[in-house]
């Protein structure tokens, strides 16, 4: 049959009648920034765990999750639904609203408002939404998948002050087509698998800075630090991160990380608690002098051992 | 430095160096310690190989 000059009318035709158990868009209390058009499978919970799990610790910064849960006061500021009056008294509604939403995040701080303004640049801008009870909240794009929704505006604001009456706020917007949930919704129930506490556990990466102690020649002993709260990585993880599989070393090109290099150990100090990484002078890579670059080895590799996600940025230590 | 060092090798690596140069290499340890060391990695390393 042609689909020409065919309209849809009963595509949404739904009954009012309902039973016991009926969903509810709760308390928001969390979100799970995605990459556009991220989709999570629905065949079982377990799947859907297993997907969101791999991708927070996805060393492909561009296929990552950025979980944030925390959310302490969420404020509903949607328009009021645009209605406009005819002469003849009769009224109409011209189109939807756009949901306006914000969230004060009361865990993660200053750090995490300056990691979501710093994601601000970041393409890539979905959400998922989670809430109080256990349910995750996406869009359904047809495909039996639940689908992140791609906001209109998505804004982290500067902090509001400390009045000495209320904490410092840090407020999160995002302002998108009501319709994405309200009439095309996607929905996960977690409550048979954690429920809102496995979705309030889910944890971000943390950012490290590595950094030059010393360096000898073929070994250089560095320093990490989470970027923020300034933890020592060599206090928390000294038998840990002394593992030549927990690093990376790269061979520098043109100031550029190159291709990498062996490192034969990495040595935990105990004395300026920091890593001493050897690196393999047989190696083809190898320059005598030049610099060499090192970061923590990828979430993937450093997750099953420190059972924490972290990511550190290739530093260049120099002799 | 007293006890042993908490050092993780890249078996691999080492394998494929001779003694002298793991030894060269790894300046900042104790060579009596690095030289037991060697000889551990790569005989266990031929051990499994067997």
């Amino acid at each position: 049959m042609s689909v020409k000059n065919v309209i849809n009318c009963k595509n949404r035709r739904a009954n009012t009648g309902y039973g016991n158990c009926t969903v509810d868009l709760a308390f928001i209390a969390g979100f799970i920034w995605a990459p556009d058009n991220y989709k999570i499978p629905t065949t079982t919970v377990a799947a859907a765990i297993t997907k969101i799990q791999t991708d927070i610790i996805n060393d492909v910064f561009e296929l990552r999750l950025f979980p944030v849960p925390g959310i302490v006061a969420p404020t509903d500021n949607t328009e009021t639904l645009p209605v406009v009056t005819y002469a003849d008294g009769s009224k109409a509604v011209p189109r939807d609203v756009f949901f306006d939403w914000t969230f004060q995040n009361g865990g993660g701080r200053f750090c995490l408002n300056y990691r979501l303004r710093a994601l601000l640049n970041y393409q890539n801008k979905s959400f998922f939404f989670f809430d109080k009870n256990g349910v995750l909240w996406g869009t359904d794009t047809g495909d039996g998948m639940i689908t992140a929704i791609k906001p209109n505006l998505t804004w982290a604001n500067v902090p509001k002050l400390n009045t000495g009456a209320a904490p410092t706020e840090y407020l999160f917007n995002v302002n998108y087509d009501a319709t994405l949930l309200a009439d095309y919704p996607a929905f996960i129930d977690f409550s048979k698998n954690g429920g809102y506490a496995f979705l309030k556990s889910l944890s971000g990466l943390q950012d490290v800075d590595i950094a030059k102690v010393t360096r000898a020649a073929n070994v250089l002993t560095v320093s990490a630090f989470t970027n923020c709260g300034s933890s020592n990585l060599a206090e928390l993880y000294p038998t840990q991160l002394a593992a030549a599989n927990q690093w990376n070393a790269f061979a520098d090109l043109n100031g550029a990380p190159g291709n990498a290099l062996t490192i034969t150990s990495v040595t935990y100090n105990a004395n300026s608690k920091s890593f001493v990484i050897t690196i393999d002078t047989s190696d083809p890579d190898y320059v005598a002098g030049a610099p060499i670059w090192v970061s923590l080895a990828g979430p993937t590799e450093t997750y099953p051992v420190l059972l924490t996600g972290y990511e550190s940025a290739p530093v260049s230590i120099v002799v | 430095m007293k006890g042993d060092p908490i050092v993780g090798f890249n078996v691999k690596a080492v394998k494929n160096q001779k003694k002298e140069q793991f030894i060269k290499d790894h300046s900042h340890l104790d060579p009596k310690w690095l030289e037991k060391k060697y000889d551990e990695i790569v005989g266990k390393q031929a051990k499994e190989e067997k």
